[in-house]
């Protein structure tokens, strides 16, 4: 079986672009590995909205709405249907397992939109026991949204990120105890708005630069200690406190799900843990472009979108070129940017860079040089470490060659 | 001075407080201190070749070394009459109870916990070892060596995936060979084939991801390594397929002993009336054989911690298992070459000395994981498997000097698992002194994996003779199937009968473990299986869904729905593991959605 494009993940990345995709051709596939679409959406309340393009939606109907649009496109839509394996000739060749058998499908481009995941609880190097009651948040939505049952009754939450905000006030609606929110950072990785309405109001004690060092409990588990980090993150010893709870939820950051991109040897970044991309979103796999959370961990809807879009559009008009790469350097103020890659034999008119700062900064201006020189600036007031900024530059006929040097910086 | 007397002057000079005495052949240590170490050494001390063994009931601090966990209780069991009883439901007892259905007898096994290999059997390190450390200890060395050596057969028979790529020792000075001069004379006393020394270029075809250091190994091609908890339950499934029985949720609580006869055995279940009894309790083993009036010995135990890394640094040790020499010293960076000859040189006469430390070795599991440990430490805890990062980073830390690629983001899960050592670092197999009906089958600390099969062959004979001589029939079970079906990963497979499994039963082509590529179709297989247990660990353990990079947080609640489906219940009876470890407390009304 060929196809024009392959998009694999459905959620609002994958949604996206394969209705873009289908715009432009009529041989679309659309692979899913769940018996639904949507991907994180699933999770949602019926209450949340979504602004996604100017128009609001709740997660289910926004997922009906793309449903429909795939269907009138003739998109075809493989469901329950995992990607094994991608292996590269001259085309790439998909190894779909479902429940009709396994079957080959070709194509000379593919979206990975296989969004993130949770990092395992022993990443985090919490000693203890390993008792039931560890989950991470994402097992925890689960059990919330898809199987409508509650796995905690007194919870400490490992986060202050703004999934783990959320999950907390529906976890509050539910009755359930929040004993404390445990964050290694030294501020909040959320707004102060939605700090103040979901835990100053219900004053749960948020502990900044602290660690869960240990847990407790043979069956279930009964308590976890904390400690304090230092101004180098390392534990300090003496600084332990026990809290009692049943339920510890992980809810680190996201990472971006690699499997695939991993298979087909792609070049990963070091900051994101996402694929290394160019301004098109393609991989250093020709023709594979990687979108969405597998790409980096989006906090705003509309870049992811168009992000989407732009990146499927790309992947449609791509036939195979030399490339011709050069590096965009940035310094420590910055978790990271992204692409990092800039190619040369592709548009260098409006490249969209995304970044986001180490730490919270306020009044710094953004610089970007070449070759040592000013070619753009741009002023903020504050940025957050958990908000992704975003910034056009233009190096068209500034005669960028493979031995320019772009360089970001925040002063 | 007699040895009692002797044993009694040097327990006294580590504790002025502990008694000492002679009773019924074993030597008895009594008194209490806060200071744990003290009773590991007065243990030792007390050693003698005059002794059935040392019997150390020196209390700790205020800890009461009691039976774990409650149990649920009914009487389901209650007026049993069996043949034989074999208690405790690790590698060894599994092993037994296949033995003993190869004959037509009555035979059964109960298991405390919920699930087969709860402890030692299902915490261990998989390692098939070649028996060569253990020279110093005669049973060990016998039944590994014997046991090695069945298992290319018995993996057939039982479909567990077994590998004998061989195992290296390495070594960096070329004086270090003086080790090898000693490896071979143990391995041509115990047996042991092919042992060879092997230069770097040979090394390398052999391991290509050895550390550059290694300038030399001792090659031992007879170690191997086996998925543990699956070689567990496949034995035992394997028995019940031949017509043992196997009750999960079941302790022996007491026993009732008269004139040197088990009467009776306690459990939470009922009264069960055996004829013989085999102990094999694990670390409870001395408490059992306290129970049957004939303990000659002590477990204390003894933590092990490893660390598993991510499947994607197979490149580690792509083909072997390999541990450093205990005669080698790796340099630090910092050190000068002579500071580093220096200290190899006192490790080598330390060496002929005493027992150095054990060595942490690197190890290739069948499942492409690399485990690197384990690391050792004596606790007074029998069943308490916390985990101290300050061993893991250190484990890291160490493993680093021999494998330089490790990165702590590789690790993707730690755990411990504890030893049932004696004081005499021995195995203790043998009918029982003070009472008739029971085989003691205890101490079997290290490499009992690689024991079980040689272990169990010895044990089984024991009881076939005992039935004889009291006059119970015991003929041969015709019927006996040595073959177990046992669960396959059909990821493995090649595409196209991959395709017509799944062509067969769809549930093949429905993945719900996505880091493993576990289908439902297998998952369902294993709840089909023998001896089913419906819970999150007993899936993982058994086919290793939920044991990859996100360790269960995707796959854990699609797994508790098919579980609850399959069993018919409501979903909030569905535990991790045993009946005390809820998942789910309720549900979520309708109207609060
Ligand atoms: C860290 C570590 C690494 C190891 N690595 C290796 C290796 O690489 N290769 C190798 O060959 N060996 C290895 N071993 C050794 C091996 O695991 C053990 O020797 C072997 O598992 C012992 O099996 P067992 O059946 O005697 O004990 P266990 O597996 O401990 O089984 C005993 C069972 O008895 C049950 N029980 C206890 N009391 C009662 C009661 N009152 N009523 C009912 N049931 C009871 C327990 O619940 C338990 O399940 C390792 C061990 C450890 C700890």
């Amino acid at each position: 079986m060929n196809k024009d494009i392959v998009i694999i993940g459905s959620g609002i990345a994958g949604l996206k672009s394969a209705i873009q995709a289908s715009l432009k051709s009529s041989n679309v596939l659309l692979i899913e590995s769940e018996n639904t679409l949507g991907g994180n959406l699933r999770y949602g309340s019926d209450d949340e909205i979504l602004k996604i393009e100017g128009e609001k939606f709740s997660p289910k109907s926004f997922i009906e709405k793309c449903e429909k649009e795939l269907h009138q496109n003739h998109v075809e839509i493989w469901k329950n249907s995992f990607v094994s394996n991608i292996k590269k000739d001259d085309n790439y060749n998909i190894e779909v397992v479902s429940k009709e058998g396994i079957k080959i499908v070709t194509a000379k481009t593919i979206i990975i939109s296989t969004g993130a995941i949770d990092k395992s609880f022993n990443q985090a190097f919490i000693a203890g026991t390993h008792p039931a009651g560890i989950f991470s948040l994402s097992t925890v939505n689960h059990y919330l949204y898809l199987l409508s049952s509650i796995p905690c009754q007194n919870c400490v939450v490992f986060g202050s990120n703004e999934r783990a905000l959320r999950l907390i006030k529906k976890l509050l609606d539910l009755g359930v105890e929040i004993s404390a929110v445990v964050e290694k950072k030294t501020e909040p990785w959320s707004n102060t708005s939605l700090i103040k309405e979901v835990l100053d109001n219900h004053k749960i004690p948020l502990y900044l630069s602290h660690t869960i060092s240990k847990a407790y409990g043979v069956d279930r588990l009964e308590a976890v200690q904390i400690s304090k980090l230092s101004s180098e993150g390392e534990r300090i010893r003496g600084s332990e406190k026990e809290i009692k709870c049943d339920t510890l939820i992980l809810a680190y950051d996201l990472s971006p799900a690699t499997d695939l991109l991993t298979k087909l040897d792609c070049s990963m970044s070091l900051w994101t843990k996402g694929a290394k991309v160019d301004q098109t979103f393609m991989t250093s796999s020709d023709g594979v472009y990687s979108i969405g959370n597998s790409l980096q961990i989006y906090s705003n809807l509309d870049y992811l979108v168009s992000d989407s879009k732009y990146a499927t559009i790309n992947a449609l008009k791509y036939r195979y070129d030399e490339k011709e790469l050069i590096d965009i350097n940035f310094d420590e103020n910055f978790s990271y940017i992204t692409p990092e890659l800039i190619d040369l034999n592709k548009d260098l008119s409006n490249i969209m860079v995304y970044f986001k700062p180490s730490k919270t900064l306020k009044d710094k201006t953004l610089i970007v040089t070449l070759n040592g020189k000013e070619i753009s600036n741009k002023k903020y007031e504050i940025l957050y470490p958990y908000v992704m900024e975003k910034i056009s530059i233009n190096i068209q006929e500034m005669g960028v060659d493979k031995d320019s040097k772009i360089l970001f910086k925040l002063v | 001075m007699s040895s009692i007397a002797k044993i009694t002057k040097v327990v006294k000079a580590i504790n002025d407080s502990f008694d000492v005495r002679e009773e019924n052949g074993s030597v008895i240590l009594t008194g209490h201190t806060d200071n744990y170490n003290e009773i590991i050494l007065a243990g030792k001390a007390a050693l003698s070749k005059d002794h059935y063994g040392v019997i150390n009931n020196i209390t700790f601090e205020d800890y009461k070394d009691e039976f774990s966990s409650e149990a649920t209780i009914d009487y389901s069991l209650e007026n049993l009459e069996v043949d034989c009883l074999v208690i405790g439901g690790g590698v060894i007892g599994s092993a037994i109870l296949r033995e003993l259905s190869k004959y037509k007898l009555n035979s059964i096994l109960i298991e405390k916990e919920a699930d087969l290999a709860m402890h030692q059997s299902g915490r261990n390190t998989g390692v098939i070892h070649t028996g060569i450390q253990f020279f110093k200890y005669p049973k060990k060395a016998l039944y590994t060596v014997k046991g090695n050596m069945m298992f290319d057969k018995l993996s057939q028979d039982l479909e567990v995936p077994f590998e004998r790529k061989g195992h290296m020792i390495f070594l960096k000075n070329a004086f270090e060979k003086y080790y090898y001069r000693k490896v071979s004379r143990i391995a041509k006393k115990l047996h042991i084939s092919g042992v060879k020394l092997i230069n770097k270029k040979t090394l390398l075809s052999i391991e290509n991801e050895a550390p550059k250091w290694a300038n030399y190994a001792i090659y031992l091609p007879t170690g191997g390594s086996i998925n543990p908890f699956k070689f567990t339950v496949a034995l035992a499934e394997n028995a019940v397929e031949n017509g043992a029985l196997v009750f999960l949720n079941t302790k022996c609580e007491s026993m009732n002993v008269e004139n040197g006869i088990i009467k009776s055995v306690k459990t939470n279940r009922g009264r069960i009336y055996p004829k013989l009894v085999i102990n094999a309790a694990g670390i409870y083993a001395d408490k059992i054989a306290e129970m049957a009036m004939d303990r000659t010995f002590t477990i204390h135990p003894r933590k092990g911690t490893s660390v598993v890394l991510d499947k994607r640094v197979f490149n580690i040790a792509s083909k072997t298992s390999f541990i450093k020499s205990p005669i080698t010293v790796i340099r630090d960076e910092n050190d000068t070459f002579k500071v580093g000859l220096i200290r190899g040189i006192r490790r080598l006469i330390s060496y002929n000395k005493k027992h150095t430390k054990e060595e942490l070795s690197t190890i290739h599991t069948v499942d492409d994981n690399v485990i690197l440990g384990p690391l050792i430490k004596e606790t007074p805890l029998r069943e308490d498997y916390s985990v101290d990062i300050d061993q893991v980073n250190y484990i890291l830390e160490e493993q680093r000097k021999v494998s330089p690629k490790i990165k702590k983001s590789d690790c993707i899960n730690y755990y411990t698992g504890i030893r049932a050592s004696t004081y005499e670092e021995d195995y203790v197999i043998r009918s029982g002194i003070f009472t008739k009906n029971i085989i003691e089958v205890a101490g079997i600390d290290v490499s009992g994996i690689t024991a079980s099969p040689a272990i169990a062959e010895m044990v089984a004979n024991t009881a076939i003779e005992y039935f004889k001589n009291i006059g119970t029939s015991c003929i041969l079970n015709k019927t006996f199937n040595p073959h177990h079906a046992s669960v396959k990963s059909i990821k493995d497979y090649p595409i196209t009968l991959r395709d017509k499994l799944i062509k067969s039963n769809y549930k093949y082509g429905i993945i719900v473990c996505k880091c493993e590529e576990i289908s439902l179709g297998e998952i369902e297989n294993c709840l089909n299986s023998p001896i089913p247990v419906y819970s999150i660990d007993a899936i993982k353990k058994r086919i290793r869904a939920g044991m990859g990079r996100c360790q269960g947080s995707i796959c854990s609640p699609l797994i508790v729905d098919i579980l609850r489906k399959k069993k018919r219940t409501d979903i909030l009876n569905i535990k991790k593991s045993n009946n005390e470890s809820t998942i789910l407390f309720k549900k979520i009304e309708e109207d609060s959605r």
